[in-house]
């Protein structure tokens, strides 16, 4: 438990120290919605002045994180100066204050190797369902990750349109296989998935039903 | 008094996994989460009891489809049973049983501080693998008790203003009782219980304040403090999501939590809004038993896995398994 000004820029994100690029950049948008003006998880919480000051914190975490060489820089100089908590507290156990904020710092169970950043962390059970990719499956995942369709569609440059088809398994109206698997690759890399895994599930419903339908596209078509 | 007593039955670390959930606002779901995810246990093999702790607005027993019981939690209330095992009422759901909240004394139907000891140690010899308790709206201290004496505490909210507002006070109440019951020291809970006071002359105005404060009377209380801190970790589920914003709601709940308290909350999952919940209510029935298939009973189900997953990673229970279990204040409030 610490001031905004005592935390690091890693905290301040609330993402691991070796997230990528991605992660600090969906972690930097969902803060800046939460701590906004008249964000509801906020408003009772946060006065103006103390929501304006976490969002410069955060600003200047997304500044140095967000920038290859300014975040190889940062990192550098926190190893070199005293800045690890639990160094401190590994060599000085007998000092309250640093061993607490420690602590504090580390999550209570460690059972990843690698801890997704918090935002993402209610994902963890896609990979455990062992069950194919249809579209509910994807609609569900994107939600869970507090996705807009417009969101998406920005980042990964597939039109809205496609996007709500891939989801509805809109098949008919779907272009070539080809297409389908890249897209749903760019859809499960954007949420943090398995891209191939994904992909591959979908494809093979996809392809199924375009054999279950009679030869010919023209024909087949609506 | 009473908050000694409360920490004095957190010891016996056998018995059911116990997981309360609560809200502090009324009608945001509390009811209908404690049915499903014991209807969700049941349903994968586990033994449940789903118990109603609202004595002044009981209704779990009608969502999971029991006539109005004539055996109820204020029978222990008032003294007239001292056994809760004798209070179980079987539900339409094999392996789900229910001690229901109804007719509750309407003058005083929360129990005094020593029968509520005695009913948070009965909690734990119920015959069961999980004991689902459903909290009352509010912060009177004996939901705060269920609450802090649970292996998991699950904090429900809604979108909306006055649900967010109702969930932050609960966990503001929930966060001060929990640490004044961690201090030893008289002074330590006397800072703790002025800075319950949000407009205390001290100036204490956030939990860092406190902890400086109390640091700087006793260092030891300090490592304490933050050591109740550490090992505070409600849960959080998002109800009647209509939006991907919504959904985010979660995820800002759980940052407030960090940046603020200082406390790691997760965010175990969210159920949308839907019709199918509606129409299982009518049918007197969880939803995850009459449509499983709706989207919400898929949210429903994934929420109790993950909270099954989490109890038996905590370790299993029997005592000759706890060692492996990791330190007592990793699962249980008050080290």
């Amino acid at each position: 438990m610490r001031g905004f000004d005592e935390i690091d820029h890693y905290e301040a994100l609330e993402v691991p120290r070796d997230a990528s690029p991605a992660e600090i950049e969906r972690a930097y948008r969902m803060l800046l919605a939460t701590y906004g003006t008249d964000s509801l998880a906020t408003y009772s919480m946060f006065g103006e002045e103390e929501s304006a000051s976490m969002r410069d914190r955060i600003e200047a975490a997304y500044r140095v994180l967000s920038d290859a060489d300014l975040r190889r820089t940062y990192d550098a100089a926190q190893a070199t100066d005293g800045a690890p908590a639990e160094a401190a507290a590994e060599e000085e156990p007998v000092v309250l204050a640093p061993l607490a904020e420690a602590a504090l710092a580390k999550p209570l169970v460690e059972t990843r190797a690698r801890e997704a950043p918090a935002f993402e962390r209610i994902a963890d059970e896609d990979a455990a369902d062992e069950s194919a990719w249809d579209g509910a499956r994807l609609r569900r995942a994107r939600l869970q990750r507090g996705i807009e369709i417009d969101d998406l569609a920005s980042a990964t440059k597939i039109t809205p349109a496609y996007l709500r088809f891939l989801e509805e398994e809109r098949f008919d109206d779907l272009p070539a296989v080809v297409y389908v698997r890249g897209f749903i690759a760019s859809y499960a890399r954007y949420l943090g998935l398995d891209a191939q895994h994904v992909a591959r599930s979908y494809a093979a419903r996809y392809e199924e039903h375009r054999r279950a339908k009679p030869k010919g596209r023209l024909l087949g078509r609506r | 008094m009473s908050t000694r007593h409360a920490a004095r039955v957190e010891a016996p670390p056998s018995g059911p996994h116990l997981l309360a959930v609560g809200g502090g606002k009324g009608g945001v779901g509390k009811t209908l989460l404690v049915a499903n995810l014991a209807a969700a246990l049941a349903q994968a093999g586990r033994r449940v009891v789903a118990i109603d702790t609202d004595l002044e607005g009981a209704n779990l027993h009608t969502v999971l489809g029991v006539p109005v019981p004539r055996a109820s939690l204020a029978d222990f209330v008032a003294k007239r049973e001292s056994d809760l095992r004798k209070l179980l009422v079987d539900t339409p759901i094999p392996g789900l049983r229910l001690i229901a909240g109804t007719h509750g004394h309407l003058g005083s139907p929360q129990p005094r501080s020593f029968r509520r000891v005695a009913l948070l140690g009965e909690l734990r010899k119920l015959p069961a693998d999980h004991v689902l308790v459903d909290l009352g709206a509010g912060t009177h201290p004996s939901v705060m008790d269920y609450f802090l004496v649970g292996d998991d505490g699950i904090l429900v909210l809604t979108p909306e203003p006055t649900s967010v507002e109702n969930a932050y006070s609960f966990l503001r109440a929930a966060f001060y009782r929990r640490l004044r019951l961690a201090m030893t020291s008289e002074s330590a809970r006397t800072l703790v219980h002025q800075a319950m006071d949000q407009g205390n002359q001290r100036g204490i105005r956030t939990p860092l304040d406190l902890l400086r404060e109390v640091r700087s009377i006793a260092p030891e209380e300090g490592e304490r403090f933050a050591n109740a801190v550490q090992s505070f970790r409600p849960r959080i589920v998002v109800n009647a999501a209509r939006s991907a914003e919504d959904v985010r709601l979660g995820f800002a709940v759980r940052s407030v939590c960090k940046k603020y308290f200082g406390i790691d909350a997760d965010y175990v999952g969210y159920v949308n809004h839907d019709e199918a919940v509606t129409h299982a209510i009518r049918q007197r029935r969880p939803v995850v038993v009459t449509h499983p298939n709706s989207d919400a009973a898929v949210y429903l189900v994934r929420i109790a896995r993950k909270l099954l997953d989490a109890s038996r990673r905590r370790g299993p229970r029997p005592p000759s398994a706890r060692a492996h279990a990791g330190p007592v204040h990793a699962r249980r409030p008050t080290a």
